[in-house]
């Protein structure tokens, strides 16, 4: 069952879980398909980033790796921000071999707040906000 | 991660102040067990809560149905001495369209990935 204020992904990829995990593992190949940029390094506790030309650069450590089936990682909700946990949301990927070969990945994103309960942090927010409405505006005139 | 690229966002969070108890109260594994035993069950009597969940205690149910139902999650009804609870899902529905922007972040992002792997070529 959907976990409640969480969100739930699943996808099947016709490429082997080797292929996939490094995919989503190696930052060199998550800055090509997530951001424009990935710096972590592949084992619990690495404080990475990654990086948008567009949005800024947010701060993520990763929490578990077991190779092939389970990556974990938690990202901070506005740029710029220094990592802290109680502010983050975690970021699961499960990965299972299907009988065709490919594989399953189910993605989950849980622990959102609000940004009303984030009062330290309000301004972080409004300045993000000021940035989509930016980027809003700046593509629908292109 | 909040840089979402959806129109609605910037409104949607305005009217944000009952949202917090939302997701602090789903926060809580018990409090989602409890709500999804009453997506099953149109009522329940704190009774019938107690014998789903016999490892926690009656003063402890109390304590998260009182926080469910300040969340606006729950509404409850006197039946005789019982007291009874119903699921009221628009708070629910309110924080799905929340993550609406944030999902399709993700659809978007998976995209990304399955082009990146190459699963687009024939």
């Amino acid at each position: 069952m959907k976990a409640l204020g969480s969100i739930d992904k699943e996808i099947h990829f016709k490429a082997d879980i080797d292929r996939v995990w490094q995919a989503i593992t190696s930052p060199e190949e998550v800055g090509q398909w997530f951001g424009q940029k990935a710096s972590f390094e592949l084992r619990a506790g690495s404080i990475g980033w990654f990086r948008w030309d567009k949005y800024g650069q947010f701060t993520m450590r990763v929490e578990v790796v077991e190779p092939k089936n389970y990556f974990a990682w938690r990202w901070m909700a506005n740029k710029g921000e220094a990592f802290d946990e109680s502010a983050s949301t975690l970021v699961e990927w499960r990965l299972r071999s299907t009988r065709d070969g490919g594989t399953q990945l189910q993605l989950r994103e849980s622990g959102f707040r609000s940004p009303a309960s984030r009062e330290d942090n309000v301004g972080g927010w409004k300045a993000e906000l000021q940035d989509l409405t930016t980027f809003l505006e700046d593509s629908s005139h292109s | 991660m909040s840089c979402m690229l959806d129109n609605n966002v910037s409104r949607k969070t305005k009217k944000q102040g009952k949202g917090m108890d939302i997701f602090q109260t789903l926060a809580d594994q018990t409090r989602r067990n409890i709500l999804d035993s009453l997506r099953r069950e149109e009522t329940l009597s704190i009774k019938q809560i107690a014998q789903l969940y016999p490892d926690l205690s009656r003063q402890g149910i109390t304590k998260h149905l009182d926080l469910l139902v300040k969340a606006g999650l729950l509404q409850t009804q006197r039946l005789g001495r019982e007291r009874l609870h119903r699921l009221n899902a628009k708070p629910l529905k309110e924080l799905d369209d929340w993550l609406t922007p944030y999902a399709k972040f993700w659809d978007e992002r998976l995209e990304s990935l399955a082009a990146h792997l190459g699963e687009n070529d024939k």
